[in-house]
């Protein structure tokens, strides 16, 4: 009941394949569902993007997340902005990248949402999310980027974090933006970008122990800058399914 | 003439600057507190000054240059350029401009201002020169001179008087107007200036006379001052001696403690001239209604803060004497004591001079005051208190009624008049830190423990508890719905226990204040969680808690409002490792301790220097606006408490000794982390009963439960000795001792003696310790000898592998009955503290340590004394077959336990009035196959003194030893080593373990 399943809790994030959200031409942005909410434990805060494009995403990703039983927090100051991609959860706390998309209202937001955790912010990183040049590669491991802006942010995220982190730094920011999942609970796997996408950040990649990788190629949704991370949401829920 | 009259002047000027230089340099320095791992000058902050540049916070040159613009009383920028120069300065001027200045200061000070003034009003002074050019200059010289002719007229009247002369001027409403009407000011006005001048004159330059004796015949010129300042000086310490007499030892603590106290508040009286001024105003408006009383009490009040300040001064200057002329050894403390005296004096006569403050002088009379702490469980705590004690008496005494050891973790919070809370330093006297006659209190978690596993004690992991639930009640510590209900479960489980449909119906947890906003949805959801902690023990729940609590995000964050160099409103949180700067509740920096160079506040302005890191190779400088002075030293005083309490082995030595130190004195005077740690690893005494708010029907104890500590040992030597236990029915089957068992021995004195006012006191208490302990070992040694080399798989032969004391409540006999009836409450805690639960068997943070500190030890085992009083309760040892494979797994053994009892006729502390326990202590030794286990309590029993001395020999080893033979042996051992004691009760008790079958 202490530490350990603590950390399961936040950990062990299977990866549950997010329910297919209902087609629509009218979302140009649809496939990032990722930006929409931020889930952690059972509680989900639906997110106010800054496009209003996608305003309406939101609300067709509600009854999913229904479905899913969560409990659904929504954003209702209309000064707040706030993507999804803007969020790194470390498993200990928070981080929120300010850019054009998330303002520091937002990340107020899910600050109360969220109130066991430390919330962060890093700023300025111009129209760029935060997890588009790190994310989370296991319990504890950072993933980010070698380009000047990411370990700008790094050396913020260190500063202001009073756990540690073990880093990995890949030659690609693209590449640093990869899925952590634990398959039925056990092992360590990884889902990134494949070596045909960059090769050398996939080198970086096979230097951990005890990974699974799974390489995935994203050359279509590269077109419009997607991320691999964009098109989940993670949830820590069994599927009743 | 005026030439040298204005040479004169200018002398004055420079001094006045120099000494308003050397109090810059005092405030400033007085809030510096070094980090320990670095390089430390004061002169250093310059440099950093102009370097200083970081993207947070306030740069420091801005700060400055603001304040300077802002405040009237500042100078720092010059001042600190030429600092050195004007100290240099007055060391370089000719013997009688080194007097001049000394006397000059009585003069121009009521030159400007009608109220006896105070160092800053010095320093006010001194930049009103400044800005008021030559004009005035000659004007204020001019009414100086008036002065000096008048100088002799008064001679040195009581100081009472110049309390009661009717008020002569009115309408002054400031500064300037005073300055105006000086000139035309009355006759007996200008008498009650000057005398305060001489005054001030003697405070200030009370260890200088007898160099102005000798300077005396060298400027006759000046004679005609210095005589009142000599007369005032006689007349002064002829008031002063009863005074002195009467304070005896009194005087010298309180010397030390006014010198602490002003160097602290330097920059407190630097901080709100504006206030000040108001202050006196008032005063001064007061004056013009011939009130007698109020004026009185005016006085009064200014002339407390006086005397602290005069010190203060006085101290400062003397340092600069140290320069000029080294003070000789004989000459310093009697200076001090007639400082002393005076400051004393002083404040008996606002004690008498005070109607309004009735409290205050009733309990001045019995030198008592009332306290009253509210305590953590929502009681409060009364007691009367010393009016001098310090703080640590308070706490100490607050501690004592909690019964709680571990104490450092907490501490004593007390609010001030704007409602802010400090805490209260435990090395000052608690009337130095309020003002106010009700002491209130508050008993508080100062310090929250990173990892409360650690803690020692359940009581401590209790009232940490307690803590936190009204942190999380009034929202200091936020949390999600989920994590609150989670909470709320726990201290459920803990306050009410198991959870069963028969007791538990309807919404039960409205009783509880749970959360901040506490919804029917949140009740329901902690009842639900409630259900599922079913078997958790109290401690077990509490224990949850706090792992789930510590885990929060602002668990142990100490929150300070603040504003940056932009003016945005941020929060200033201390924790455990760092400062951590939030806005809105989002953390936008952080500073580990490691990272902090220094910490310092100067006025409302708090700054840390950070150490230069990977990137940028200055160090910075980042200062943040607080709301007034006082919260800057406050957040400043909270900063070098927590980094001494967590980043720190021991706490820095609080610099003494030294007439004139820069820097403040205030330093954390607790133990570390580290030493509290090392301290609670010594505790050693049963599990104080932990009251509950919601006292539960405690499960009947039955006369024949036994509980068996099992003391584990894990391969290797390294001891996990911990505390499984099970509670196991003992038959009390009239059997004989036979192998393999264990025996307990009860030795008691024949008869009961008188007891004497000073008998079994606590001045004997170390030695007696001590003595017995050396008895103990030697008795363990010894049995080691006898005994046959016993099959034994430790490694180390026959000796003393450790002893352990502990003191419970070794009290004097001097005690009211309120005592003794609470000692007798906490003896019934004792009694009843074995139904408190442990937690289940984890290693034990001491033990760890203690093994790995002496690797070829065998294991250590949990020594448990039994109850102090003989109840039915048997405390019983049972050892644990020692080999491979049993670490942590004590609950596997099925034990079968066989307890004896005999009883001496005579002997009988069960029924009869009950004792009060006056003492009790634990010695523990160890040898190769037994453990004994000496428990020496001390009772006093309708008025005999009773000293009762239990040991426990648990015999272990295989079944073909012999146990009745060693059991023979112990207990001719125990009479030989008793004379004159009788033995009235043996129990033997004896256990096998039978292996679980299959």
């Amino acid at each position: 009941m202490n530490n350990q399943l603590a950390l399961a809790l936040t950990f062990v994030k299977p990866a549950v394949p997010h329910q297919p959200v209902p087609a629509d031409d009218s979302f140009p942005d649809s496939v990032f569902v990722e930006d929409l909410a931020v889930v952690c434990g059972d509680t989900v805060l639906v997110t106010r993007p800054s496009a209003l494009s996608r305003r309406g995403e939101v609300s067709a990703i509600l009854p999913v997340l229904e479905e899913l039983k969560l409990r659904i927090v929504e954003m209702k100051d209309e000064t707040a902005m706030l993507e999804g991609g803007d969020v790194l959860f470390t498993g200990r706390e928070f981080f929120v990248g300010l850019s054009q998309r998330t303002n520091q209202r937002g990340a107020e937001i899910l600050a109360d949402t969220f109130k066991d955790f430390a919330v962060s912010t890093v700023p300025g990183n111009g129209s760029l999310h935060l997890k588009s040049f790190c994310s989370m590669g296991g319990p504890d491991l950072l993933v980010i980027g070698s380009s000047e802006h990411a370990q700008k942010a790094l050396r913020t995220m260190q500063q202001l974090t009073d756990h540690h982190y073990d880093k990995l730094t890949v030659p690609d920011d693209c590449a640093a933006n990869c899925l952590f999942v634990r398959p039925g609970g056990k092992g360590h796997a990884l889902v990134l970008r494949s070596a045909e996408d960059y090769p050398e950040s996939i080198k970086a990649f096979e230097k951990l122990k005890d990974y699974t990788l799974i390489p995935t190629s994203m050359s279509e949704l590269n077109k419009v800058n997607g991320m691999l991370t964009c098109c989940s949401i993670l949830v820590n829920r069994k599927l009743d399914v | 003439m005026e030439k040298c009259v204005n040479g004169y002047f200018f002398a004055y000027f420079i001094c006045y600057l120099a000494y308003f230089l050397f109090f810059v340099l005092l405030s400033d320095a007085s809030c510096v507190f070094q980090l320990a791992t670095m390089t430390s000058e004061i002169t250093e902050k310059d440099k950093v000054i102009q370097d200083g540049s970081n993207a947070e916070g306030t740069v420091v040159k801005d700060a400055d240059t603001s304040e300077s613009k802002a405040s009237p009383g500042t100078l720092t920028e010059t001042g600190r350029s030429t600092g050195t120069t004007g100290r240099g300065l007055s060391r370089l001027l000719p013997s009688w401009m080194r007097r001049s200045k000394h006397s000059s200061k009585p003069e121009t000070v009521p030159l400007t201002k009608e109220q006896p003034g105070s160092t800053e009003d010095v320093a006010e002074d001194a930049v009103l020169l400044k800005t008021d050019g030559p004009d005035d200059v000659s004007a204020g010289e001019k009414a100086e001179k008036e002065k000096c002719a008048r100088v002799d007229l008064p001679g040195a009247a009581p100081v009472k008087s110049k309390v009661e002369e009717p008020p002569t001027m009115g309408g002054e409403g400031s500064e300037q107007d005073s300055k105006d009407t000086e000139k035309t000011a009355s006759h007996s006005s200008e008498t009650r200036i000057q005398k305060r001048g001489s005054w001030r004159e003697y405070k200030l330059w009370g260890r200088k006379t007898k160099e102005k004796d000798k300077e005396k015949n060298e400027d006759k010129e000046e004679t005609t001052e210095e005589k009142p300042a000599l007369e005032a000086k006689m007349d002064v310490q002829e008031v002063g001696k009863e005074e002195k007499r009467a304070q005896g030892l009194d005087l010298r603590k309180l010397i030390d403690d006014d010198l602490i106290e002003i160097i602290d508040d330097v920059s407190d009286s630097e901080e709100k001239p504006g206030e000040q001024e108001r202050d006196e105003d008032k005063g001064i408006k007061d004056q013009v209604n011939p009130t007698g009383e109020k004026e009185a009490s005016e006085h009064a009040k200014e002339e407390t803060e006086q005397p602290a300040e005069k010190e203060q001064a006085g101290d400062a200057t003397s340092g600069q004497g140290v320069e000029a002329r080294e003070p000789t050894p004989a000459e310093t403390p009697k200076g001090k004591q007639d400082e002393g005296s005076t400051a004393e004096q002083k404040k008996e006569g606002k004690e008498k001079q005070m109607p309004g403050r009735v409290a205050r002088s009733v309990s001045r009379r019995s030198r008592h005051v009332s306290c009253k702490v509210a305590l953590l469980d929502g009681t409060s705590f009364e007691c009367l208190l010393e009016k001098n004690a310090c703080g640590q008496a308070l706490f100490d005494l607050v501690c004592q009624h909690v019964n709680i050891l571990e104490k450092d973790y907490f501490g004593l919070l007390h609010k001030d008049e704007a409602g802010h809370k400090n805490w209260l330093d435990p090395a000052k006297e608690v009337k130095k830190q309020l003002l106010n006659p009700p002491w209130l209190f508050s008993f508080n978690v100062k310090f929250y423990p990173l990892d409360p596993a650690q803690l020692t004690e359940n009581l401590t992991r209790y009232l940490l508890c307690l803590q936190l639930r009204d942190d999380v009640t009034r929202g200091r510590l936020p949390c999600s719905f989920v994590t609150l209900a989670l909470l709320a479960s726990y201290t459920l489980q803990a306050e009410l226990g198991d959870w069963s449909p028969q007791e538990f119906e309807g919404n039960y947890a409205t009783a509880f204040r749970l959360a901040p906003n506490q919804t029917h949805e949140l009740e329901e959801r902690a009842m639900e969680l409630h259900r599922t902690h079913r078997g958790q023990k109290p401690a077990e729940a509490d224990f949850h808690f706090l792992e789930n609590a510590k885990k929060l995000s602002m668990y142990g964050v100490d929150l300070h409002h603040a504003k940056d160099s932009e003016g945005t409103d941020i929060m200033l949180g201390v924790c455990a490792n760092g400062l951590l700067v939030y806005r809105d509740r989002l953390r936008i920096n952080r500073f580990a301790w490691p990272k902090i160079l220094k910490i310092s506040y100067r006025r409302s302005h708090f700054y840390i220097k950070i150490r230069p890191g990977e990137f940028e190779h200055v160090e910075s400088t980042i200062g943040f606006k607080l709301p007034s002075h006082r919260a800057a030293k406050r957040l400043w005083k909270v900063c070098v408490e927590h980094h001494t309490f967590f980043r720190m082995v021991e706490p820095e030595k609080i610099p003494r000794g030294r007439l004139l130190s820069l820097g403040s004195r205030f330093r954390f005077s607790g133990r570390t982390q580290a030493q509290t740690r090392e301290a609670s690893a010594r505790i050693d005494r049963p599990a104080p009963l932990v009251r509950r708010a919601s006292a539960r029907v405690q499960p009947s104890m039955a006369g024949s439960t036994v509980r068996t500590y099992t003391a584990m040992s894990s391969d290797g030597g390294a001891a996990t000795a911990s505390r499984a236990f099970n509670t196991a029915r003992a038959a009390q089957a009239p059997a004989m001792p036979t192998s393999d068992g264990e025996d307990d021995v009860f030795l008691t004195p024949p008869l009961p003696r008188r007891s004497g006012p000073g008998e079994g006191k606590a001045t004997s208490e170390d030695q007696t310790d001590s003595s017995k302990t050396d008895s103990s070992s030697s008795d363990s040694e010894s049995g080691a000898e006898h005994e046959p080399p016993r099959v034994q798989m430790r490694n180390i032969e026959g000796e003393n592998i450790y002893i352990r004391h502990s003191k419970l409540m070794l009290e004097g006999l001097d005690k009211t009955d309120e005592d003794m009836a609470r000692r007798k409450d906490s003896l019934s805690q004792l009694k009843r503290s074995f139904m408190e639960d442990t937690l289940p068997p984890r290693p034990n943070e001491w033990d760890k340590r203690l093994s790995v500190g002496s690797p070829g030890r065998p294991s250590p085992r949990i020594s448990m004394h039994g109850s102090p009083l003989q109840s039915p309760l048997n405390f019983s040892f049972r050892e644990a077959p020692e080999g491979a494979g049993q670490s942590g797994n004590g609950e596997a053994m099925t034990t079968e336990a066989l307890t004896v009892t005999y009883q001496a006729p005579q002997a009988d502390s069960e029924d009869g009035e009950p004792d009060v326990l006056m003492s009790a202590q634990t010695i523990t030794s160890e040898s190769v196959s037994s453990t004994t286990t000496t428990h020496i309590t001390k009772t006093v029993k309708g008025g005999f003194s009773e000293t009762r001395i239990q040991k426990k020999i648990v015999i272990s080893g295989d079944s073909d030893t012999d146990h009745d033979q060693a059991l023979v042996q112990a207990l001719h051992e125990a009479t030989v080593q008793h004379p004159g004691m009788a033995i009235t009760r043996v129990v033997v008790h004896k256990e096998t373990d039978v292996p679980a079958s299959d």
